[in-house]
């Protein structure tokens, strides 16, 4: 009778520390998608995306001694934080001169004026947001787009919740203002 | 307030295009050409925990292993000052200094 594996995402970590290979499958199935989005929104690249978060759970493999039982952290906290790393040191070893893709979702029938203007603010707001500066950038993302709480997104970004919601501020007015024509 | 709520649903037309469908495949496959560097305790969980042993006995296994190492130390210790001879030396030494004098009488 086969032995019945743990399920929260903690347990399968100290599953992965005494080399359990069946539990780190099971943590990447169930996670891959979440930090995909994370990175792609960071990265507004497919394939670079893709590369942060198989780097990440690599990364968490060959060293699970990274994860410390002891500190009482979500798993997604902790991870959401290597991911974030991982897209700055991405962003900073290619530069960060390439413009992000905007053809990811570009059908090529052709298109109604609507789905043109669509398509021009989905590429806008890629772009701006790309070229939003990191730790603005992050606190965007995960309060935004991820819908992750103040609280828990001031412990990714190590920091008060208080410069957290300076950060969003920030970042939204930035955006406000490079997208206002689309707001009139 | 208007303006915010448009702003906002202006954000939530980012969309994420999928991933590719193999990559959490992609992944797994990976990690098995990774070596895992894994601590001396973890180490030690593992061997454990194929062993289907409890944790308890991390202790008891070391406290077996010290006490063995004692016991080795211990044992050449006693077999290097066997009491017999020490005593026959004692005795040959006594009856010497007993009877040294009576030699030269």
């Amino acid at each position: 009778m086969a032995t019945e594996l743990p399920s929260s995402d903690e347990s399968l970590l100290l599953q992965i520390q005494t080399g359990n290979y069946k539990s780190f499958e099971i943590l990447v199935r169930r996670h891959t998608t979440k930090f995909y989005n994370l990175a792609y929104r960071y990265m507004a690249n497919r394939e670079s995306a893709e590369d942060v978060v198989q780097m990440a759970f690599l990364k968490l493999f060959e060293n699970p001694s990274i994860w410390n039982p002891k500190k009482k952290v979500k798993f997604t906290t902790w991870f959401y934080r290597i991911v974030v790393n991982l897209c700055i040191d991405n962003k900073k070893r290619h530069g960060a001169l390439s413009l992000p893709e905007s053809s990811e979702l570009i059908d090529k029938a052709p298109l109604q004026e609507e789905e043109i203007l669509q398509q021009e603010i989905h590429s806008l707001l890629e772009k701006e947001i790309f070229f939003l500066p990191d730790r603005q950038k992050t606190a965007l993302i995960l309060c935004f787009y991820e819908e992750i709480n103040n609280i828990e997104a001031a412990k990714i970004m190590g920091i008060s919740i208080q410069a957290l919601q300076s950060l969003l501020m920030r970042a939204k007015t930035t955006l406000k203002e490079k997208m206002k024509e689309y707001l009139r | 307030m208007d303006n915010d709520k448009q702003f906002e649903q202006l954000m939530y037309t980012y969309k994420v295009p999928s991933a590719s469908d193999d990559l959490a495949d992609r992944i797994i496959l990976a990690a098995n050409h990774i070596k895992q560097r894994q601590s001396v305790w973890n180490w030690i969980s593992r061997i454990f925990s194929e062993l289907k042993l409890p944790v308890l006995s991390y202790s008891l296994a070391s406290l077996f292993v010290i006490g063995i190492l004692i016991g080795f130390l211990s044992y050449d210790y006693i077999y290097s000052i066997n009491i017999e001879d020490t005593y026959e030396i004692s005795d040959n030494t006594f009856d010497h200094f007993l009877y040294e004098d009576e030699v030269l009488l």
